[in-house]
């Protein structure tokens, strides 16, 4: 765990302190090779009246960008409720990813939304007993953002999320299966780099979500559904915040724009903690996402016609 | 990802031309996603905080493992008075790092048998353990063939699991096993039948237990409004007695469906455990019920299942169920005052149960049921 840790921030430092500037340099070659005499103070002007009309446009039409990923990877549970070994095994998640600027504020407001489903199966380490899991999730929130100097894109937000899961051991007996559900207030981060390599549009992206309050469901140990059937439903919800719930959603990607479509290509790490009634549960996910973004990301578009115009 | 068509331009004043690149904006924005990640992963790190110890997966790590999941999650250390970190201490002496997996599944079968408990079992591939002192110690007081030869002459009705058949003027109902599913169908066809006998003998001798929803399916028949049919409570932390406030679970007569509420007598035995236990815990504190026979072997736990890091299942009780009373039933429930009595080898070897013999005298002794007085009331719809 501490090892991952570490990893995550080392390759947060490079991909922060080297990797952008060559991105930099690389992002629409028609600006960065206009010539210098060209008026700083005028093309100012251009782009801010380019950019007004950009975002009439946006505004009025507010198309909806949609993510559509399928990804494959491990998965590792813990779930006291079930039993106190770490299980491991594969995992298969259908999500996508929908945005659409706000009418109010088209250059720094977004809507997300979010939805998933998740299967997987896994085994405990000396091999005798398997857990089925299936989970589903939908998130909304909103997302302010901005375009930094470099070109580069960042937002924070929040939102709330919803997920609701059960994990399947067959072989126990009054405890069979551990069901979850969580509501969440969650607050997120979002960076993006857009850069140019081979010829190729490229964008380089980091979306991050972590809950923050909310509830979630967790039973007593020793409390079978049949007794929550009976009608007891003392100490099922708990308050959830950074003490006993944690998590932490991150999709690092690369897009490849086409024009009408984008590739997607990312890593996904997902953990869900939760502790309650001496009872830990713990569901990471690691995955490699491969998806399409149906309508492109603009960014070939955007080359060939915006700075021409500016600069004449 | 995330980007909206359109949102990709440099959308800031000072973004055009290369002068604008080596700025200490562009520094602070590092920064500032630097710290986000930092952020995402002390998350990560939190999580590791709540993680608990793991075992080796070795004679001592899987002892230790078992000794472990007891101590915390096992219900019964208290009111049994066990001193469990002393039996721990002397079957852990006999342990080895070259002990095999058979020899290290006897030591800790023979050390889980202390708890004197049926609901504790561990499970490997080739062997289960099992307490059986709960009834290999006392009298059976039971012969399944003597019944059926001797006083259903091989004549009875089969439903939902159950045997049933008119013994006389009582109506005798056998049901082995409470994880035989009882439809409520099968209930309202058995109680019909016998709708004309005096009084009903309910037989679970030799009853294992099953589903307590079988239990509750059975007691909403014989009572006339909601009950407390008995109180649960779960570990919430590592203590012997770290416990939630009993619950009272509660029952309701089966609308729509025959009830029953003439006289019942509740044949029991030592072998009738677990769910039988709490069945009769239950039926005992009805007013139209009388437990006649032997104590049952108990059995209050509710059972859960947990495993070792070898991959071996246990199973304990991890959930202690009292009568309505609130009164312990993890030793066993007593038969009615003056109801006990044991049917011995010889006599059921000969054909006589003298347990279902007291109760097929109580049956005769009860009055006529007068024209109105009918007890079998289809409630409901």
């Amino acid at each position: 765990m501490i090892h991952r840790v570490y990893t995550t921030i080392i390759i947060s430092a490079i991909i922060c302190f080297s990797h952008t500037a060559a991105a930099d340099d690389a992002v629409y070659p028609a600006i960065s090779d206009a010539p210098q005499t060209v008026a700083k103070s005028q093309t100012q002007v251009a782009c801010k009246a380019e950019l007004s009309e950009v975002m009439e446009t946006v505004a009025e039409s507010r198309p909806v960008t949609g993510l559509l990923t399928l990804s494959a990877g491990w998965e590792s549970q813990k779930i006291d409720y079930l039993s106190p070994m770490r299980f491991r095994g594969t995992a298969l998640t259908l999500s996508g990813v929908w945005t659409k600027v706000m009418p109010w504020n088209p250059r720094h407001m977004r809507l997300i939304m979010d939805a998933s489903t998740n299967v997987a199966s896994c085994l405990n380490a000396s091999g005798t007993a398997v857990t089925t899991a299936g989970e589903a999730s939908l998130g909304a929130g909103m997302l302010w953002y901005n375009t930094l100097p470099c070109r580069m894109q960042w937002g924070v937000g929040g939102g709330i999320d919803l997920t609701a899961g059960a994990e399947m051991l067959s072989r126990n007996s009054n405890n069979p299966v551990n069901a979850r559900a969580i509501s969440a207030l969650r607050i997120e981060g979002y960076a993006a780099w857009p850069f140019r390599l081979w010829g190729a549009d490229l964008l380089l992206s980091d979306r991050c979500r972590m809950p923050l309050l909310g509830t979630f469901f967790n039973p007593q140990y020793g409390e079978s559904y049949y007794e929550i059937y009976l009608g007891n439903h003392q100490g099922l919800a708990h308050f959830a915040w950074p003490g006993n719930m944690t998590g932490v959603t991150n999709d690092l990607g690369l897009s490849l724009d086409l024009g009408r479509t984008a590739l997607y290509l990312g890593y996904r790490y997902h953990l869900s903690t939760t502790y309650a009634n001496h009872l830990y549960t713990e569901i990471s996910r690691q995955s490699i996402v491969i998806g399409i973004i149906p309508h492109g990301l603009g960014m070939k578009k955007k080359r060939t016609t915006v700075p021409l115009t500016i600069i004449r | 990802m995330l980007c909206t068509r359109r949102h990709l331009t440099p959308s800031a004043p000072g973004a055009v031309g290369a002068e604008s690149v080596a700025t200490p904006r562009r520094w602070r924005s590092r920064c500032v996603i630097f710290m986000m990640m930092i952020l995402g992963a002390m998350a990560t790190m939190l999580t590791s905080c709540r993680d608990s110890v793991d075992f080796a997966d070795d004679p001592y790590g899987n002892f230790d493992h078992l000794a472990h999941i007891i101590d915390t999650r096992y219900c019964y250390l208290d009111t049994k008075g066990i001193d469990w970190p002393a039996i721990t201490a002397r079957y852990r002496a006999k342990i080895t790092p070259e002990t095999s997996a058979p020899e290290l599944f006897r030591i800790c079968g023979a050390m889980l048998n202390e708890l004197k408990d049926g609901h504790v079992n561990l499970i490997s591939r080739w062997d289960v353990s099992y307490y059986r002192k709960w009834w290999s110690e006392y009298p059976q007081d039971f012969d399944k063939r003597c019944l059926e030869e001797y006083y259903l002459k091989f004549r009875w009705n089969t439903a939902g699991g159950m045997m049933y058949a008119r013994l006389g003027d009582a109506g005798y109902i056998y049901y082995p096993s409470f994880s035989n599913t009882v439809s409520e169908s099968a209930l309202d066809y058995a109680l019909l039948a016998l709708s004309e006998c005096k009084a009903l003998i309910i037989d679970i001798r030799d009853n294992g237990g099953g589903s307590l929803t079988n239990v509750g399916t059975l007691v909403s028949r014989f009572i006339s409004s909601e009950i407390t049919a008995g109180y649960i409570s779960h570990k919430t932390g590592p203590g012997h007695s770290d416990f939630s406030e009993p619950y009272p679970f509660t029952y309701s007569p089966a609308e729509g469906h025959i009830m029953w509420h003439k006289p019942i007598y509740l044949l029991t035995n030592r072998s009738c455990y677990s769910a039988a236990n709490n069945f009769a815990a239950i039926m005992r504190t009805l007013p139209n019920v009388i437990l006649v026979g032997a104590r049952t072997g108990g059995g209050g736990g509710m059972p859960f299942s947990s495993e070792l890091p070898n991959g071996w299942s246990i199973r304990f009780s991890a959930s202690p169920i009292t009568d309505p009373q609130g009164r312990d039933i993890e030793s066993g429930v007593d038969p009615t005052p003056g109801y006990e009595c044991h049917a011995q080898a010889e006599d059921l070897a000969a054909g006589l149960d003298l347990i279902l013999e007291r109760a097929l005298q109580e049956v005769q002794l009860l009055p006529d049921p007068s024209p109105t007085e009918q007890g079998l009331l289809p409630q409901g719809k």
